[in-house]
């Protein structure tokens, strides 16, 4: 069987691909793998995806667009044509588009296969998502903060093959007194101040008189360099570190991540190139970044994040103060760092004994670790109490597991404090609101089924379908005033959305299965709630018990 | 450069009433909206 993946976006994603196409690679060798992705993102990563691809064909929109040529818009799509025959020609059976992109959505459109996954278009242009996965990502991925899957977990379940783990184990190397940095990120509001990281890189240095730092980045941050290199309490540590910005060679940043002992950083490419070197990860989330879907693909990962309530934000949402970078402070990431460089376990217990409460009460600390059915999952280590957004979390991870695999994940119910149950009972009312929608949904659609069923004319139903269209109107209103059940929401409007049936009864018999399979979310959603709830009245009992027993 | 990017305008402009009256769109059209969106892409 011939496969191609589509991966136009940037070096982070295409290496968050490779792990998941890795995977596929050594449970089903037979397939002939081909990744199609903009050169400058492919190349410098080949050393990586020559060992899990068969066949990698790159591109850059420059191909097709040269103006120094005068191409004319024919010229260019004849380009275009040309390129995409030489993807043709491979024959592919399956495409699967795992950028999410305009442009890689049009690719997939003119691409020949028998099966396509992913976001394409129909024959009017439009967006189409024809498998659940897919319409999950494009309407709970980077939006909210209630996805509880890392992309690579996604890309799997894409794939088919979530559940399943790497089977490749790296040769262990050994490790210098060597610390990674990456100071930088692609966007202002997903990085720290320069300050702090010069903080960062003291204590590192004051602290572990072996110990050498290396700083890493692109050639964009390299305006950025000088204010370690000016720095007057870096000064006399100069020699022990290694600046390495803007070097084009990602071989060698890798090599230098196998090497070191930790790495420290925001999200970006290079968290998830130290995962691939199995190098331990310190991950500081910031901005828009969700640490649930991007936390670097190993077991050795940390991740710190704010705990405010704006965090995570859109990238569409304007932010000129960044509150949420003051609320981590650089002595709890030395204190995190101290921990690793001695070995000492990131435990709630330990992080208790080292890290003042000062610096622990405006974050969260998650460690990554496999719950033994091949998924990342994240365990938060400072509140163990979890509040209103990690409780739905859980019940979206258990939800979309069911709904969309047939999965039935076990989990006993949360403890919640008094607050969180208060909040729970009014998300039962937005619940309760919720499936009432959707239950007028489906009493319309099942209307219009038996309308078109009796022959009734176009003019005759029009006021039966317009009903459905109501459904648009209204569960907005929910979201606003229930913004933890947009998820649900959002997924069932695109899954309404990529109705393709020609004919008005198919139509209509899709849309009565959807709001059926909504009804059934929402119960669910309900009755994990209730849950929760049952079992706190119990913790409370218990608790009530024991004080009068002492 | 505005030269080229004012035709691929204008071709899209050809497209823009089937896009907003969905009428089905032709192969060679499927082409230029591929490569009017790498162009926005890179913008």
């Amino acid at each position: 069987m011939k496969m191609a993946i589509i991966q136009t976006t940037r070096l982070g994603d295409v290496i968050q691909t490779a792990q998941a196409a890795r995977i596929l690679k050594e449970y089903y060798p037979h397939i002939e793998l081909t990744l199609i992705g903009r050169r400058r993102f492919v190349e410098p990563l080949r050393f990586l995806c020559d060992k899990i691809f068969d066949s990698i064909i790159t591109f850059e929109t420059k191909d097709f667009v040269s103006y120094e040529e005068k191409k004319t818009p024919e010229r260019s799509v004849s380009s275009l044509k040309s390129f995409l025959e030489k993807i043709n020609n491979k024959n592919i059976d399956v495409l699967v588009n795992l950028s999410f992109s305009k442009s890689s959505s049009f690719l997939t459109n003119l691409i020949k296969a028998k099966q396509k996954l992913g976001m394409s278009r129909d024959r009017f242009s439009k967006i189409k998502i024809d498998d659940l996965w897919s319409q999950f990502i494009y309407s709970n991925v980077q939006r909210g903060s209630q996805n509880p899957y890392n992309l690579v977990d996604l890309y799997k379940k894409i794939l088919g093959v979530s559940f399943l783990k790497s089977k490749t184990n790296m040769e262990a190397t050994p490790r210098e007194k060597l610390v990674v940095i990456h100071p930088f990120a692609s966007q202002k509001r997903k990085k720290w101040g320069h300050s702090k990281w010069i903080e960062v890189t003291y204590f590192i240095l004051k602290n572990f008189p072996e110990h050498r730092v290396a700083i890493v980045g692109g050639k964009e941050d390299r305006e950025y360099e000088k204010y370690f290199l000016e720095s007057t309490i870096l000064g006399k540590y100069q020699d022990r570190i290694d600046y390495n910005i803007a070097n084009k060679e990602i071989r060698s940043l890798y090599l230098s991540l196998r090497k070191a002992q930790l790495f420290v950083g925001h999200d970006s490419m290079v968290g998830h190139l130290a995962s691939e070197a199995q190098t331990p990860t310190l991950t500081i989330s910031l901005g828009t970044v969700r640490p649930h879907e991007t936390t670097p693909y190993h077991s050795k990962a940390i991740n710190v994040a704010p705990r405010i309530s704006c965090f995570p934000c859109t990238p569409t949402k304007k932010c000129d103060l960044l509150p949420c970078h003051g609320q981590v402070s650089y002595q709890a990431i030395c204190k995190l760092i101290e921990m690793k460089l001695q070995n000492i376990e990131i435990s709630h217990q330990n992080i208790q004994d080292k890290i003042s409460i000062f610096h622990l009460e405006n974050i969260n600390i998650f460690k990554a670790y496999d719950p033994g059915h091949g998924e990342q999952e994240l365990e938060e280590l400072i509140h163990l109490t979890p509040e209103i957004n990690s409780i739905f979390k859980i019940y979206y991870k258990i939800l979309w597991s069911l709904i969309l695999s047939d999965v039935e994940l076990s989990s006993n119910p949360p403890r919640v404090s008094i607050k969180t149950a208060k909040e729970l009972e009014h998300y039962q009312k937005g619940l309760t609101s919720l499936f009432e929608i959707y239950r007028f949904g489906a009493t319309f659609a099942k209307q219009l089924i038996e309308d078109i069923n009796q022959g009734k004319k176009a003019h005759e139903i029009k006021e039966t379908f317009s009903k459905i269209s109501e459904i648009d109107t209204l569960t907005p209103i929910v979201k606003q005033n229930y913004p933890l059940l947009a998820p649900l929401v959002d997924f069932y409007f695109v899954a309404i959305a990529n109705i393709r049936e020609e004919e008005l009864i198919q139509v209509a018999e899709s849309a009565l299965l959807i709001f059926d399979s909504a009804q059934n979310a929402v119960s669910a959603l309900f009755e994990l709630s209730g849950q929760t709830l049952e079992a706190q009245i119990h913790f409370n009992d218990k608790d009530h018990s024991k004080l009068l027993e002492s | 450069m505005s030269d080229f990017k004012s035709q691929i305008i204008s071709e899209l402009a050809k497209i823009q009433d089937k896009l907003n009256t969905n009428k089905e769109i032709t192969e060679d059209e499927s082409y230029l909206l591929l490569l009017s969106s790498l162009i926005e892409e890179e913008s």
